[in-house]
């Protein structure tokens, strides 16, 4: 038995040590490509292309569920972006609050009950399109509650223009946001399928307008350690992933699509979180089995600001909710298309490194551990196992930490304070005192509501952006 | 056992050796780059008064005289950021006395040394401010890098650069090759480069209209809907029989820009096309531009099998004043097909809904009402005959 638990944590350590490796690997490529995506970034001007005609149209889709604390300032922020032709669509999925009535009040909208909509997907039952010539370029839906992918798909119905871009209501665009991205499809339009944003925590930012005014890093624990892992994630990891066309998410907060393609693949999938995944899966696969040359881009330098979660019950719900959507989507199409060669890339790299460091994550890491307690319980004199194993997980994320940062520094410098980047190295080391190990726990429990058929959203509040402006003040008062 | 747990400690050292490398280089990054910062403040403080000058004395007589005293590099290049961002600003002369004052500073000479430096993005940086500066100079030199460099996304920034340069047509013509060889279809944003040049690029278009390769008639037609050329006809029928999908599509959107274009034997055609996106262009256009004459036409391509071209045949007989909108109502009453008559009463209702907003044009709400009152009298005719039958 004391063998066994030996052997086995010998292999959770060297799992630990593989699955950082390979991220760093990926990162590796990330620092490759930062430094042509700085150029083009700071070199494109943006202000002329967003006076340009040959910039392609956008419909932005906005599924709406309780928004009504955010959704009037998220609104007048995407009308006011910098994109010479666009039209927002925003979809009242059922909510149970005022959303509805405070667009209609705040827009004057009127109820159409004869807009052109395209049933190419079928969605939950449309109660009406509304509309006001004075916004021309603004919709709202008003239908029953389906759920995110049901309203994206209403979305994709109305929409007007061949390429959609998704939003979470609760998130806020920067102006040059949607230009900066229609910069890279315009690189490569034939190809281009889809194009994810960067998200980054608006958190302790000062928020005018539905503008980002002045960038803070969050003044709380929780959002601040997301901070750092939207960080990882989106710099050290997607930019790499997609230099090799592996990326398998465009988060749902902020991306664009190819509507075609979408359509093609029969829209977004309900009835299970986890869409934004699922949609990308589809498209990777459509256009392999097609033949198709095609592209998944990542434009880190189109930001776009969403609220973090700042209880624990909200952050646990949230992350029960992404174990269960990334297990939903391994089990539907990640079992067919591991290790196939026919889906190149996806298939022989991405697939199998989030089957095996994703999804199944949890399980290694819990049962590493719990066999090196056990392993170390036996024998009191090998206490230093546990501490390399504990070691080797700290160190490890410290260094990917800072290749985040350093990509950060190279190409963005958002936060440009010297003790902003103090305070981003302490909590990179912070989060691995007892946050990530919550994190493991939270997939697991978000696997075993799978298993129970608990396709809930769970809880998910909203705090409106003047309070958050009004904290953020206040705060800044207080520091003087 | 000892052997996997010392492996394990050698990647720990390793990972701790690793970890203070990177935060070396994290901070020692930081720090320049907050000194360049300060660097900059400095420097603008210092040229504060100097700025003022250049743009006070801006339209006055005179090449604008550099910065008294001898510049460092840094300096050099601080103040050729702040010039950069006032070309952008400024137009006419007062661009052009700019513009020299660069060549006087010696900026242009120093990234005409920059672009053949052995560092890669020193020479995008370079060609970046050349092109910001206008350098004819600097034309060979860009197009030998985008012949020679890796392909990735700076070959945009050197053509974009080169564009702001080039003065002679030829030049533009080798960027235009080179960036469809780079990357096909990426023709939009090859015209959007193109828009930057100084030149007038309309015959460049008119030109590639000609070529054989169909990527560059392509950037032709794209180009030449901004750059309107006469007699241009000739050429366009020929291409709408082209056997490239995208070059007809485009040929067509091209034709319904100009009402002579669309004759009555076009019309029919394109309203029949096999490509139903050429329909589709062709019906829009036609109430776009109110082309009453064609609403028998219209009538005919509501039963399109495609949505798009139904559609848009419907929406423009509703923008086809009175008119269009009495044979759209008259759809209701003669088509079989329950779908396209649900279509047409969509269209209908919501034509009448813009009544729910109040329109400041008054020929338009004169229009409306014109549309309504025929469509009560048409409904009420209709309930009778209804009525009429049933008895």
């Amino acid at each position: 038995m004391r063998d066994f638990l030996l052997y086995y944590g010998m292999f959770a350590i060297y799992y630990v040590f593989v699955i950082n490796s390979l991220y760093l690997f990926i990162m590796m490529f990330s620092f490759k490509s930062i430094m042509g995506i700085l150029k083009s970034s700071l070199y494109s001007r943006y202000q002329a292309l967003s006076g340009s005609p040959h910039v392609p149209p956008i419909s932005i889709l906005v599924p709406a569920y309780n928004e009504e604390l955010t959704i009037i300032e998220n609104v007048r922020s995407l009308l006011s972006l910098n994109y010479p032709e666009y039209e927002v669509i925003v979809i009242n999925d059922g909510s149970g609050d005022e959303t509805l009535n405070v667009l209609i009040n705040e827009f004057n909208l009127q109820l159409s009950h004869h807009a052109a909509v395209r049933p190419v997907l079928n969605t939950g039952k449309v109660r009406g399109v509304y509309y006001n010539p004075a916004y021309p370029h603004l919709y709202l839906i008003d239908k029953d509650n389906g759920g995110k992918a049901d309203s994206l798909n209403a979305g994709i119905n109305l929409s007007h223009y061949p390429l959609i871009a998704s939003i979470d209501a609760d998130s806020l665009l920067e102006k040059d946001a949607l230009i900066r991205i229609a910069r890279v499809y315009m690189e490569n339009p034939e190809e281009t399928v889809a194009i994810g944003g960067d998200i980054r925590i608006a958190n302790g930012c000062k928020i005018e307008d539905g503008i980002v005014s002045e960038i803070r890093l969050p003044n709380k624990l929780l959002p601040m350690l997301q901070s750092i892992e939207y960080l990882k994630a989106f710099l050290g990891g997607r930019i790499g992933w997609s230099a090799i066309n592996g990326l398998i998410i465009v988060s749902g907060a902020f991306g664009v699509f190819r509507k075609d393609y979408v359509i093609k693949v029969g829209g977004y999938r309900g009835g299970y979180p986890g869409e934004d995944m699922n949609i990308i899966i589809k498209l990777h696969k459509y256009m392999l089995e097609n033949k198709l040359p095609y592209r998944v881009a990542f434009c880190p330098d189109a930001v776009c600001w969403t609220q973090a979660p700042d209880t624990w019950k909200i952050l646990g719900s949230q992350r029960r909710r992404w174990g269960r959507g990334n297990l939903k989507n391994m089990i539907e199409y990640g079992r067919y298309m591991v290790f196939r060669p026919k889906y190149k890339i996806f298939g022989l790299v991405t697939l199998p490194y989030n089957i095996l460091f994703e999804t199944l994550n949890p399980y290694f890491r819990i049962t590493g551990l719990l066999a090196l307690i056990g392993y170390v319980l036996m024998d009191m004199t090998q206490a230093n196992i546990l501490l390399i194993y504990g070691a080797l997980n700290i160190l490890y994320g410290f260094l990917l930490g800072i290749g985040a940062l350093l990509l950060e520094e190279i190409a963005f410098r958002r936060y440009p304070r010297f003790q902003d980047t103090v305070k981003m190295l302490f909590y990179t080391i912070l989060m691995f005192f007892g946050y990530r190990q919550i994190g493991v726990i939270w997939r697991f429990l978000g696997h075993i509501e799978y298993m129970r058929n608990n396709n809930s959203w769970g809880t998910m509040t909203r705090t409106s952006w003047k309070a958050e402006e009004k904290k953020t003040i206040s705060s800044l008062e207080v520091r003087g | 056992m000892e052997t996997p747990l010392t492996i394990a400690v050698y990647m720990l050292y390793g990972l701790c050796g690793a970890a203070v490398l990177g935060l070396l280089v994290l901070f020692v990054l930081k720090l320049r780059h907050l000194a360049a910062d300060k660097r900059e403040r400095v420097c603008l403080e210092k040229y504060q008064d100097y700025f003022f000058y250049i743009q006070a004395y801006g339209e006055e007589e005179g090449r604008l005289k550099p910065p008294a005293g001898v510049l460092t590099r840094s300096e050099k290049r601080i103040i050729q950021k702040k010039l950069i961002s006032l070309l952008e600003r400024f137009r006419g002369i007062h661009r052009q006395k700019l513009l020299d004052l660069c060549e006087d500073l010696g900026l242009v000479e120093m990234d005409l040394k920059r672009l053949n430096s052995w560092w890669k993005w020193s020479r995008v940086d370079a060609a970046y401010n050349l092109g910001m500066m206008h350098a004819e100079q600097a034309v060979p030199g860009i197009i030998r890098l985008m012949k020679k460099d890796d392909n990735d996304a700076s070959m945009f920034i050197f053509a974009r650069a080169l564009a702001k340069c080039a003065r002679q047509e030829k030049d533009l013509r080798e960027m235009v090759k080179l960036l469809v060889a780079y990357r096909q279809n990426c023709q939009p944003l090859i015209v959007d480069i193109l828009s930057d040049s100084q030149i007038d690029t309309g015959p460049l278009f008119v030109s590639l209209v000609s070529e054989e390769d169909a990527d560059l008639v392509k950037v032709g037609l794209i180009g030449l809907t901004s750059h309107v050329q006469p007699g241009m006809g000739s050429i366009l029928d020929q291409l709408v029989n082209s056997a490239d999908k995208e070059v007809r599509i485009k040929v067509v959107k091209l034709l319904c820009r100009d009402i002579r274009y669309l004759t009555k034997r076009n019309v029919s055609l394109f309203l029949t096309h096999p490509d139903w996106e050429i329909s589709s262009v062709v019906a829009k256009a036609i109430g776009e531009l109110g082309l009453s004459t064609y609403i028998p036409l219209l009538k005919r391509a509501v039963k399109d099998p495609h949505w798009w071209v139904a559609r848009n045949s419907m929406n423009s007989l509703a923008q086809l004043q009175v008119d269009g909108f009495r044979a759209l109502c008259s759809i209701l009453e003669e088509e079989r097909d329950s779908c396209i008559r649900e279509m047409a009463n969509q269209v209908i209702q919501k034509e009448l809904e813009k009544g729910k907003f109040p329109s400041i044009d008054l020929e338009q709400q004169i229009t409306h009402q014109q549309k309504l009152l025929f469509y009560q009298e048409w409904s009420r005719k209709t309930l009778n005959t209804a009525h009429a039958l049933e008895k």
